[in-house]
This record gives C-alpha cells, sequence and structure tokens, in this order.
C-alpha cells in the first residue's frame, strides 16, 4: 500500500476524531451541515474531475470513481461540521468574515501542501485562489442552508413536520 | 439527443414537479432533510456496488470522472425514500412493513425497467431480490435517522440558538 493510502486513511481517523468536538447540544445542526455540504461536494467534485481541472491520482475507489471520495464524501463535511457547530454566531461582521477567511485560508494551506508533497491530489487547471474561493462560498451556502432550515422549522404543537 | 437523456432530464423534470405538487411548502425542510439522509446512504452503497461488478451504468452523466449513475442514486431514489418516509402511515408493524414493500417495489420496478429499456442501468451479477433487499434496508435506515433527527422536539429548538 502507498503512503497515500495510509495518509488517507490517517485523514479518515482525523475526521472521525472530529466527532469528539462536536458539542452534543448541536448534534442536529452538525447533521445538517454534513448533509447540505455532501449535497454541493458530490455534484461539484464530479464536474471539476469530469472537465479536467482537477486529478486525484491516488483515491479509494479508483477504479469506478475519479473523484476523491474521502474528500467529498467526508471531510469537507466534516470540516463544514465543524465550521458551522463553532460559528461565532451573533459577533461583529469582521470576526464573522474572519472566521470565514481563516477556515478557508487553512483549508488551502493544507490542499496546497497535499499538493507539493504527495500524489493525493494534482492541479490541471486549477489555482488556489480558486479553491480558496469555491471553498468561501459552499461554506457560506451551507451556512445559509442550515439557517433556512432552523429558523423556518416550527413546533409540532404549531403542526409543521411529521 | 439519446433517448437516455431525454429520460434522465425527465426524472430531474417529473421530480422537481412532484415535490412542488405533493409537498406542501412547510414541510420542504424536513422533506429535503430526509432526501439528503437517504442519499447519503444511496451514495456510498452505489459505489461499493460499481466497485463490486454488481452493477454498471453504461450511459451515464458524468461518463470521465465515475462510473456510477448520477440521477438515480443523488435524486431520484432519495426521493422516494423521501415520498415513503413522508406518507407512511402510522399504525402497526405489519402495516408499515406493507407499505415500506410497496414502496421498495416501486423503485424495483423503475430500477428494472432502466435496466430493461435503456441503457442507464446494467445488472451484472445481480438479482431482483437483491436490489430489493438494498434498498429495504437504505429505506429502513433513512426512515429511523429520520425519526431520531426530529423525535426530541425541544433538543432539536436548542440547536436553533447556534445558527443565528
Amino acid at each position: 500500500m502507498s503512503i497515500e493510502k495510509y495518509i488517507l486513511l490517517a485523514l479518515w481517523a482525523y475526521g472521525l476524531s472530529l466527532f469528539f468536538i462536536i458539542p452534543k447540544d448541536r448534534i442536529r445542526l452538525a447533521i445538517t451541515a454534513f448533509l447540505s455540504k455532501q449535497f454541493i461536494t458530490w455534484p461539484f467534485g464530479l464536474i471539476v474531475v469530469e472537465k479536467g481541472l482537477i486529478e486525484y491520482p491516488v483515491r479509494f475507489f479508483s477504479e469506478v470513481n475519479r473523484g476523491s471520495f474521502t474528500f467529498e464524501y467526508f471531510l469537507f463535511p466534516m470540516t463544514c461540521v465543524i465550521f458551522n457547530v463553532h460559528f461565532p454566531y451573533g459577533k461583529s461582521r469582521w470576526i464573522r468574515f474572519g472566521y470565514y477567511f481563516l477556515f478557508c485560508s487553512i483549508l488551502t494551506i493544507i490542499e496546497e501542501f497535499f499538493k507539493i508533497f504527495s500524489n493525493l491530489i494534482h492541479y490541471n487547471q486549477w489555482h488556489w485562489s480558486l479553491s480558496w474561493i469555491t471553498l468561501f462560498i459552499t461554506f457560506w451556502l451551507t451556512r445559509m442552508f442550515c439557517k433556512w432550515f432552523f429558523m423556518g422549522l416550527r413546533r409540532r404543537s404549531q403542526g409543521s413536520h411529521d | 439527443m439519446l433517448f437516455e437523456y431525454i429520460i434522465l432530464i425527465f426524472i430531474w423534470i417529473a421530480g422537481f414537479a412532484s415535490i412542488l405538487i405533493w409537498v406542501p411548502r412547510e414541510k420542504w425542510r424536513p422533506f429535503i432533510i430526509s432526501i439528503f439522509m437517504c442519499r447519503t446512504l444511496t451514495w456510498i452503497n452505489i459505489l461499493i456496488h460499481v466497485h463490486l461488478d454488481l452493477i454498471s451504468f453504461p450511459i451515464r452523466e458524468f461518463p470521465k470522472a465515475t462510473d456510477v449513475g448520477f440521477t438515480t442514486e443523488y435524486f431520484l431514489f432519495p426521493l422516494l425514500c423521501a415520498f415513503y418516509i413522508f406518507s407512511e402511515p402510522k399504525g402497526s408493524l405489519t402495516k408499515r412493513g406493507t407499505y415500506l414493500i410497496y414502496w421498495v417495489s416501486g423503485l424495483v420496478v423503475i430500477q428494472f425497467s432502466l435496466e430493461r429499456f435503456t441503457n442507464l442501468i446494467s445488472h451484472e451479477n445481480y438479482t431482483f431480490y437483491w436490489v430489493f433487499i438494498n434498498y429495504i434496508v437504505i429505506f429502513v435506515m433513512t426512515n429511523y435517522i429520520y425519526r431520531w433527527f426530529f423525535k426530541n422536539d425541544e433538543a432539536f429548538f436548542l440547536d436553533r440558538m447556534f445558527v443565528r
């Protein structure tokens, strides 16, 4: 097994360990964030591979799937969970923007790191700035979804869901 | 345009139309979340199936990126699952079980029509009862997760404090 496969396994383990920093009282928010992120990553992960913008030379399900199952199915959604459950809600606009900025920057740096030092990801026609922007947009979209989802729900006594 | 592409476009249009027609606006949120839950399961499920050469998708939406058909697994089957969860009758286990079988049979019929009459799905080493069992498991799991998700109403509204 190549070193990259071990890295992927380590990333899965790391992602699973993130479960422990989800506060118990926000577990539903975490699930909503996870699911809504997957909603975006599946089609868009496929599109960037289909158009040949990004390649993932080492990956799981490599014969059947040229996208990165690990990143799309688990790691990005998991990061999004952490992003959403610890979001500095109610703080000033600058702090909230700084939070977005921090998350996108750290993830872009990690991606760049993997690009340079491993065979996990390879850019054909892509740039780190595009990564940063798409991360920002997808974080924003999932946040909007969570907001829309939770703020619009009514209590069962008021006869909404179920 | 290929006949198969017309079918795919038809699935998307019919799917969205059915949501607009049958799902009242105030139920969109739980409806969408149940689609998402099922989709998480069908995604990994179909990858394993294709990986093990049980099913293949000769004509698909992203032929270069993946060997997995996108529309059925991302949209159609989760949509059916959501409709099943939302219309499930209350009552005894037999009644609910019958209802589950009724919906999964519908799914199997769709899957086999796509297999038989189009080139979208092709079963390599697969039989209809496996499709049946497979989707029964997925539907039951989704239903269970969904019920758990919405079970504790008060806890649910704690989460809400964190999204303002």
